[in-house]
C-alpha cells in the first residue's frame, strides 16, 4: 500500500452527551446535560428503528472487533485508533467527522451542542495524534450560528472541513448561502454524510418513495439523498454563486454520479442551463468529490474501473474507510485493480488537493 | 508441535478445555486461526474473511434464518453458522461454505485430530511456531441505539 489517505473516519464521544460536560459553560451544562447518562436525558439519541440487526453489531452499526481493549464502544478510543486503523493501514491523515445526531434537538440547543463536540474532539483527539483531523460540525438549522462556527473553527489546526448533516431541505437553498459563504472564506470544503437520521427523525432527510421497512432498503437508499443534494447544488447555481465551494459526498456511495452527470447535461441543456455558467457536468467535476465508501462490488473488477472512468473517478473519487462502522472498507482489499496513477489519486492526491492541504 | 515434510501439527490444548460453541483464537506464526467445538466436532479455519479480510473470531456464531417457503422465517443450522463482525457474510463452519449464494468464496479450513483427548490443527506452510496466542471471541449483543 502506497500513501493513504482516509476521508472518512467516525470517532465518538466517550460517555455521550455527558462526556461534553467539561466544554460546556456551567449554564448549558445544567440545561443540555442534567439527568443524562449518556443513553437517556436532553440531548441524548431517541430510539432508532434502522440500526443494524445482525447479531454482534455493537450500539447499532459498530464493528464488534474494534471495540478497544479496555471494552468501550469502538470510536471512543483515540490511541487504539492510531493503532487498530492508522498503523495498520499506514495512513498519512484521517479526516475524523463526528456524528452529532442533532437535527431533531431545538435550534436553541443544538449549536451549543456542536459546538461542545468541536470542542471535545480538538482537545482529546488532536492531541493525541498530529494524523488526526476534524470535520468540525455545524448545525445547518440555524445557518447564522453554522456560519460563526466555522469561522470560529477556521484557523484552528488540524480543522481539515465542515461536517454539515444533511436536513430535509436541499442544498441547493438560499438557506445555505452563509454556510456556504463562511467555508468559503475559510477555504474548508463542506462534507455532508448520512446523518443517521434519514427516514427517521423530525427535520432528517426523507427516502424516495415513502419510508422503508428494512434496514437494507434504506442503507442502500442513502444514495438518493447524495444524488439528491448534488444535483440541486448543480441546478440551483450554488457553484456559480460559490465557484471555490467544495463538496464532498461521504457514504453515499458513487455508482450514481455518472449517470447523474449524463441525464443533467441532457436536461439542464433544454431546461435550465440559461442560469448556469458551465455545464452541469463541469461542476460535478470541479467542485464535487465522492467518497468510495460503501464499495460498489459488482462481479467484475473491470466494470467497476469503467465506472470509475465515466465518473472522472481520477480527479472526483476520495478512499474512505468509515472505520468502525460495520460496512467498513479494507484499503489492501477494495479497489485491486486499479491503474497505478489512479490508484495514487483516489487513495492519496485528490484527498490533498480537495483539503488544499489542510489533511 | 510435530513436523514431517510438508506438514506442521500443532497442539492447541486439552479438548475438554475448549469452550463448546464460541470460537477461540490461535495465532500460529503469522497466520491467525479460529477454533471452534461443536457437538459434531471441533473445526479450524483462518480468521480472516475471504470477503474483505475482517476477523471472524470476533464477529457472532450462532444460527440464521434458512432458505424457506415465501413469507415463512425459519430459523436453523443452530451454531454452525459465523456471521462476519465488518459486512455481515455468513459462513457454513462444518462445510466452510458461504451462505446461501453470497459467494463462491469458502472459509479455509484446516485439518484437526483428536490425539489422546488433545487437539491438534495441521497448518501447511507454518513451518514454525513464533507464538501461541490464544483470544476469545466477540459476539456482543449491546442494545443498538
Amino acid at each position: 500500500m502506497e500513501a493513504l489517505i482516509d476521508c472518512d473516519v467516525h470517532p465518538l464521544v466517550r460517555g455521550g452527551a455527558v462526556g461534553l460536560q467539561p466544554y460546556m459553560s456551567e449554564k448549558d451544562r445544567s440545561r443540555l446535560t442534567s439527568g443524562s447518562d449518556g443513553r437517556h436525558g436532553h440531548t441524548a439519541r431517541p430510539a432508532h428503528r434502522y440500526t443494524n440487526p445482525s447479531p454482534g453489531i455493537v450500539n447499532g452499526a459498530l464493528r464488534a472487533d474494534a471495540k478497544p481493549p479496555t471494552g468501550e464502544a469502538p470510536g471512543t478510543d483515540p490511541e487504539f485508533v492510531v493503532t487498530d486503523l492508522l498503523e495498520r493501514y499506514h495512513a498519512e491523515a484521517v479526516l475524523l467527522i463526528p456524528l452529532p445526531y442533532t437535527v431533531w434537538l431545538s435550534p436553541l440547543d443544538a449549536p451549543t451542542y456542536v459546538s461542545a463536540m468541536n470542542e471535545f474532539f480538538i482537545s482529546e483527539w488532536l492531541t493525541v495524534d498530529e494524523r488526526f483531523h476534524l470535520a468540525a460540525c455545524v448545525f445547518p438549522l440555524d445557518a447564522e450560528a453554522a456560519a460563526r462556527e466555522i469561522r470560529a473553527r477556521a484557523e484552528t489546526d488540524q480543522i481539515a472541513g465542515i461536517f454539515m448533516p444533511p436536513i430535509d431541505l436541499l442544498m441547493g437553498h438560499p438557506h445555505y448561502y452563509p454556510i456556504y459563504a463562511a467555508a468559503v472564506e475559510a477555504g474548508l470544503p463542506i462534507i455532508v454524510h448520512p446523518s443517521g437520521g434519514e427516514g427517521a427523525y423530525l427535520n432528517a432527510p426523507n427516502l424516495a418513495g415513502g419510508l422503508p421497512s428494512t434496514y437494507t432498503e434504506r442503507h442502500v437508499g442513502l444514495a438518493q439523498v447524495g444524488a439528491a443534494n448534488a444535483a440541486s447544488l448543480v441546478c440551483s447555481g450554488v457553484f456559480d454563486r460559490f465557484p471555490t465551494l467544495r463538496v464532498v459526498f461521504a457514504e453515499y456511495g458513487f455508482s450514481w454520479a455518472a449517470p447523474l452527470m449524463w441525464r443533467l447535461e441532457s436536461e439542464a441543456a433544454r431546461l435550465d442551463n440559461n442560469r448556469l455558467e458551465k455545464h452541469p457536468a463541469e461542476y460535478m467535476v470541479e467542485n464535487v468529490r465522492f467518497c468510495t465508501q460503501p464499495i460498489e462490488e459488482p462481479d467484475k473488477a473491470a466494470k467497476l474501473n469503467r465506472l470509475i472512468e465515466m465518473m472522472h473517478g481520477e480527479q472526483t473519487l476520495l478512499f474512505s474507510t468509515d472505520y468502525p462502522h460495520w460496512d467498513t472498507d479494507d484499503p489492501t482489499r477494495v479497489l485491486p485493480a486499479l491503474a497505478p496513477e489512479v490508484a495514487q489519486r483516489i487513495f492519496y492526491q485528490n484527498a490533498k488537493d480537495t483539503f488544499a492541504g489542510r489533511l | 508441535m510435530t513436523t514431517t515434510a510438508n506438514e506442521t501439527w500443532y497442539r492447541i490444548g486439552a479438548l475438554a478445555e475448549l469452550p463448546l460453541g464460541r470460537p477461540v483464537e490461535w495465532v500460529v506464526g503469522s497466520i491467525s486461526i479460529g477454533i471452534v467445538r461443536l457437538a459434531s466436532g471441533v473445526h479450524a479455519f483462518r480468521n480472516e474473511c475471504p470477503h474483505q479480510g475482517a476477523p471472524l473470531c470476533r464477529g457472532y456464531f450462532a444460527g440464521t434464518m434458512v432458505p424457506s417457503a415465501p413469507s415463512v422465517l425459519e430459523y436453523g443450522l443452530e451454531e454452525e453458522v459465523i456471521r462476519c463482525p465488518w459486512h455481515g457474510w455468513e459462513f457454513h463452519v462444518p462445510s466452510g461454505e458461504a451462505l446461501f449464494g453470497i459467494s463462491t468464496r469458502r472459509l479455509r479450513k484446516f485439518d484437526v485430530e483428536i490425539r489422546d483427548d488433545d487437539v491438534y490443527v495441521r497448518v501447511p506452510g507454518a513451518n514454525r511456531a513464533k507464538s501461541l496466542v490464544k483470544g476469545t471471541t466477540g459476539g456482543d449483543d449491546d442494545s443498538p441505539h
